[in-house]
């Protein structure tokens, strides 16, 4: 059986979904195209929204950890939450780019690529967010209530920043362990969730761009 | 307000039109990425939702047929992709199943043979087939997938090497 055997069957199957489809031109005044904005509204609008929260937290720590160089906690906390900010700057600002680069028109390959590396940008960056919340609780702390009460909290309790520590690398232990039970017991779920699968969209996708 | 409901009647009268005339390759790239009738019957909806909000951007200079494929196509590809999993565990794309209106023409073994071969390939190799087999110029259907030429013909003659090899497995020749 060769290839071009098949073009008659497949022209006669044509025939017979022309015979048993139908398009329903109705849909697009309805619902249905209202729902396909509204999901890919987020997308357009948690950037800039990420953007403005980014630029907050850089300005407001970069202020915090230069009004506070004398101590040394309060300094180290307000650096890694200022590196946090430009951080969420530099995640929104990237798919903003992704994003805009999406141009519905063009080839598939180049459309199939940009949305494999959307995906994968948005998989990686959701993981190291986080790793970094759970591993930067304890200097949250730490500059929220110097902020609030003007307590420096690892001066007066450093056992219980210790204890916070502690918990924050348990809980990045048991996330990290449950995301690897999970991703292997219920596979399916993690189809679409894990960077293994973005890589492996990505490697099918310039593996067919290649000759 | 009155002016521009007018217009977005004209425009939704000139896309109803193209999509008329153009409507069985939207059929093909749904048949193709879609498992069972219910589901070609969403995604060929899905398609069309995605076209017609394309619409207003459409270069009418450019043939409408290769702008229809790639995103028709692109459609095609990210469902499968996102509904990969449930798909698996649902009856794969049969056109005994599909197509109920003759089932004489689907049950035929070429038929079959096709639908293996379809079941069998990624996203992008399916897109490749789908547009072989609709008889588009190697220079066209490098258009729509954003390759050169030659790799057309090259992953074309693969394509042709593992359907005889399928044939073969399946005692088809």
């Amino acid at each position: 059986m060769e290839l071009d055997d098949l073009k008659p069957y497949w022209q006669a199957i044509d025939l017979e979904l022309e015979r048993s489809l139908a398009l329903n031109l109705q849909i697009l005044t309805e619902t249905r195209t209202r729902r396909a904005r509204l999901r890919l509204l987020p997308l357009f609008l948690l950037q800039p929204v990420q953007l403005v929260i980014g630029v907050a937290v850089t300005v407001y720590c970069a202020q915090f950890w230069m009004a506070n160089m004398g101590t040394a906690s309060l300094l180290v906390s307000g650096m890694a939450l200022h590196v946090l900010g430009i951080g969420l700057i530099a995640d929104a600002a990237m798919r903003i780019v992704l994003i805009t680069r999406i141009n519905v028109t063009d080839p598939v390959v180049t459309i199939q690529r940009s949305l494999a590396h959307l995906r994968h940008w948005e998989i990686r960056s959701f993981k190291w967010v986080w790793v970094t919340v759970w591993a930067l609780l304890p200097a949250m702390l730490i500059v929220v209530a110097r902020s609030l009460t003007g307590v420096d909290l690892w001066a007066r309790w450093p056992a219980g920043i210790g204890w916070l520590a502690v918990g924050s690398t348990v809980g990045l232990a048991l996330s990290y362990g449950f995301d690897v039970v999970a991703s292997r017991r219920w596979p399916d779920l993690y189809v679409g969730h894990s960077i293994a699968w973005a890589q492996a969209a990505l490697d099918e996708i310039e593996a067919f761009a290649r000759e | 307000m009155h002016a521009r409901r007018l217009l977005t009647d004209d425009l939704r009268d000139a896309f109803a039109d193209q999509l008329d005339r153009h409507r069985r390759m939207v059929f093909k790239v749904a048949h193709t990425y879609a498992s069972g009738a219910a589901d070609c019957e969403d995604l060929a909806q899905e398609i069309v939702v995605q076209l017609w909000k394309a619409y207003p951007r459409y270069d009418p200079a450019r043939p409408f047929s290769t702008w229809l494929y790639r995103i028709a196509l692109n459609v095609g590809i990210s469902h499968l992709r996102r509904e990969g999993p449930r798909l698996r565990q649902t009856v794969p794309f049969d056109p005994d199943q599909h197509v109920q209106t003759a089932p004489d023409t689907a049950a035929t073994e070429p038929a079959r043979l096709l639908t293996r071969l379809i079941a069998e390939l990624d996203p992008l190799s399916r897109a490749l087939l789908l547009l072989y087999l609709d008889e588009r110029s190697y220079r066209e259907i490098a258009g729509i997938l954003g390759i050169s030429e030659s790799n057309v013909s090259t992953k074309i003659n693969r394509l042709k090497e593992r359907l005889r090899r399928l044939g073969d497995l399946h005692g088809t020749r």
